[in-house]
């Protein structure tokens, strides 16, 4: 009802959210692309990622002298296929962008809705172990991490699980001190609503649109820390293919074969860009000032 | 603060311990008896129990000793003091490049406001945000050292050339001898590294800035400025640009310690012989008074930087002068 009355200050900034949204959808498709190039990948990758044929060392891809067909994006030093081994990339990103991603939301947000709502020794506690992450170069943090736990997916997922925590635990907690001073919260507390249950039903809600931001946000950081292990030889081990390893070679090979380099720094550019501009994006729909 | 450093320290301390891979077993050549590994592994003190391994490290790092480097058999704060200035100067030449940079983009921007170039500063401003410092250094190694190579992609400073410095800080010798050969080769190597990591941060000082900019230049000093005639960019650099800057000045000072953690993997991709890329190594060898001893440093380096934004920020704030 309100909204029909009041058509200037409610439809201008809807209008304007939907003109921004291009970048939303751009940004889902190309996801989705890559989503697909990793459940799909025995089926559209042209080779095996693994297969080393050292005739075939070092092909350029389609489009420059010496190319072969059926090798898209050329070859590696070792003959292999780089659009295959991009392909099955995918898989370790992903998995990586979602596992460690959702892990470390769900421990942040919680020990930050814990300490905003609580506050007194919970939050100092909290707040200290964050200032203590915090005074860590979060890259070195992370190989000392995987040096600890040992190379693999799993010890990839949880150092980034282990380090990544506080960029929630900070955003929540400050979100949710401004939740819980709000009226709402004060309301249902006259109401009789048990603390915990005002924080699940009434604080939580609307906190999560932050939440959701940010975890988009952290997929494309989780992208980017399993490709910087993998680069420096502490991450999957090499029987399945990762872009951050394809980096690495691509670097050490750089004056013989750039395109080894180019093709994992194109597709890592694109998806990291497109995690970013989802959180923004979703920041941008869920903020209600703007609906 | 201090406490934040005895948590540092004691994190690491914990985790480096538990970590397997025995660097004793490592130092000795194969075949070495039990008792030659049990004699070494007193030596280093690590058949102590955790507690009382921190104790006496805790004791003798208050007193500037950290201990002797398991892999290259030096002094821990040697090794530290050694590379910590080119790790400085490359951070330092980042965030030269940061503010240069977004101060640029941020003014240009406010004078646009409102028009297409405003717009382009933003568009820019969200790509570079996105994108972290290790693809930008990637980027630019493809485009200025293979695509177009005018600059090195490895090493802090050429191999042949005679190195008159008497101190570790190459660049900022280097220009205070006038060796304007020396300080262009260093800076062919350095000025990809300090880019990649000044990107990111050029990013949020422009947004900032220009968000403060705009606000202030619809003051009543700055419209009486304009009716005095000075030209928008006059207003802006003569102006607003004093008051504007002091939200972002708080903020450089996190974001500094972002830039410098990142120069651990900066430096790894260009083989810049710096802090972070010897930490890299340690971690590799297992080499725990090293580890410790570098993170430790970068962890003191951020606490003292943050002490130091919030100096600068009272003196550079007349609300908060005293008489």
């Amino acid at each position: 009802m309100a909204e029909a009355t009041l058509p200037g200050p409610h439809t201008q900034p809807r209008a304007r959210a939907r003109r921004r949204n291009p970048r939303l959808w751009l940004s889902a498709a190309w996801l989705l692309l890559v989503a697909l190039a990793a459940i799909l990948a025995p089926f559209i990758a042209p080779h095996d990622p693994l297969t080393q044929d050292l005739l075939l060392e070092r092909l350029p891809p389609l489009g420059l002298s010496g190319a072969e067909p059926g090798y898209l994006l050329g070859t590696d030093s070792l003959g292999r296929d780089v659009l295959s081994r991009l392909i099955y990339g995918a898989r370790i990103a992903l998995t990586v962008a979602l596992v460690a991603a959702s892990a470390a939301c769900l421990a942040g947000s919680a020990l930050g809705l814990l300490a905003g709502y609580f506050g007194g020794w919970v939050d100092r506690i909290v707040s200290r172990l964050v200032d203590v992450w915090m005074a860590f170069p979060p890259v070195l943090f992370s190989i000392l991490l995987v040096a600890v736990l040992g190379t693999g997916l799993t010890s990839v997922i949880l150092a980034i699980a282990i380090i990544d925590w506080t960029r929630f635990a900070r955003v929540v907690r400050a979100e949710t001190l401004v939740q819980s001073r709000m009226d709402y919260v004060h309301s249902a507390r006259i109401g009789g609503a048990s603390r915990l249950a005002i924080l699940a039903g009434e604080v939580l809600p609307n906190v999560l649109p932050t939440i959701v931001a940010l975890l988009a946000l952290e997929m494309g950081v989780a992208v980017i820390v399993e490709a910087i292990l993998s680069f420096v030889n502490l991450s999957i081990s090499s029987d399945s293919p990762t872009w951050g390893g394809m980096i690495a070679e691509g670097r050490a090979s750089i004056h013989f074969s750039w395109w080894v380099l180019a093709a994992p720094l194109v597709v890592l550019f694109l998806t990291v860009l497109a995690f970013s501009q989802l959180g923004e994006g979703l920041k941008a729909r869920f903020d209600p000032l703007l609906r | 603060m201090v406490l934040t450093l005895i948590g540092v320290a004691i994190v690491v301390f914990v985790l480096i311990r538990v970590a397997p891979g025995n660097p004793i077993a490592m130092m000795l050549p194969p075949g070495a008896t039990q008792a030659d590994i049990a004699q070494l592994t007193a030596m280093y003190g690590l058949d102590k129990s955790l507690f009382q391994q921190f104790v006496i490290w805790a004791g003798n790092a208050l007193q500037g000793d950290f201990g002797n480097s398991i892999t290259l058999r030096q002094p821990v704060s040697d090794l530290v003091l050694d590379r910590l200035p080119a790790t400085l100067e490359l951070s330092l030449l980042a965030l030269l490049i940061a503010v240069a940079l977004g101060g640029a983009t941020a003014v240009f921007g406010a004078r646009e406001r409102g028009r297409a170039p405003e717009a382009g500063v933003d568009l820019f401003n969200g790509v570079t945000l996105s994108i972290p410092d290790f693809l930008w250094g990637l980027l630019l190694i493809l485009l200025f050292g293979v695509l177009w190579p005018v600059l090195h992609i490895s090493g802090r400073v050429s191999p042949n050339l005679s190195l008159p410095f008497a101190t570790q800080f190459y660049l900022f010798e280097a220009i205070l001898r006038l060796r304007w050969d020396l300080v262009t080769d260093l800076l062919a190597h350095m000025l990809m590294p300090a880019l990649s990591l000044a990107l990111p941060l050029a990013a949020i000082i422009s947004q900032l800035l220009k968000q403060g900019l705009k606000e202030v230049l619809e003051l009543d000093y700055a419209v009486l400025a304009r009716v005095r005639g000075f030209t928008e960019t006059q207003v802006i650099t003569r102006e607003a640009l004093r008051n504007a800057a002091l939200p972002t000045l708080t903020l450089i000072g996190v974001q500094f310690t972002f830039l410098i953690g990142g120069t651990v993997i900066v430096e790894r991709l260009f083989a810049y012989e710096g802090l972070g890329n010897m930490a890299i190594d340690a971690v590799i060898n297992r080499d725990l008074p090293l580890i410790q001893g570098i993170v430790l440093t970068f962890a003191g380096l951020f606490i003292l930087i943050n002490l130091a934004v919030d100096l600068a920020y009272t003196l550079l704030n007349p609300r908060l002068r005293h008489g």
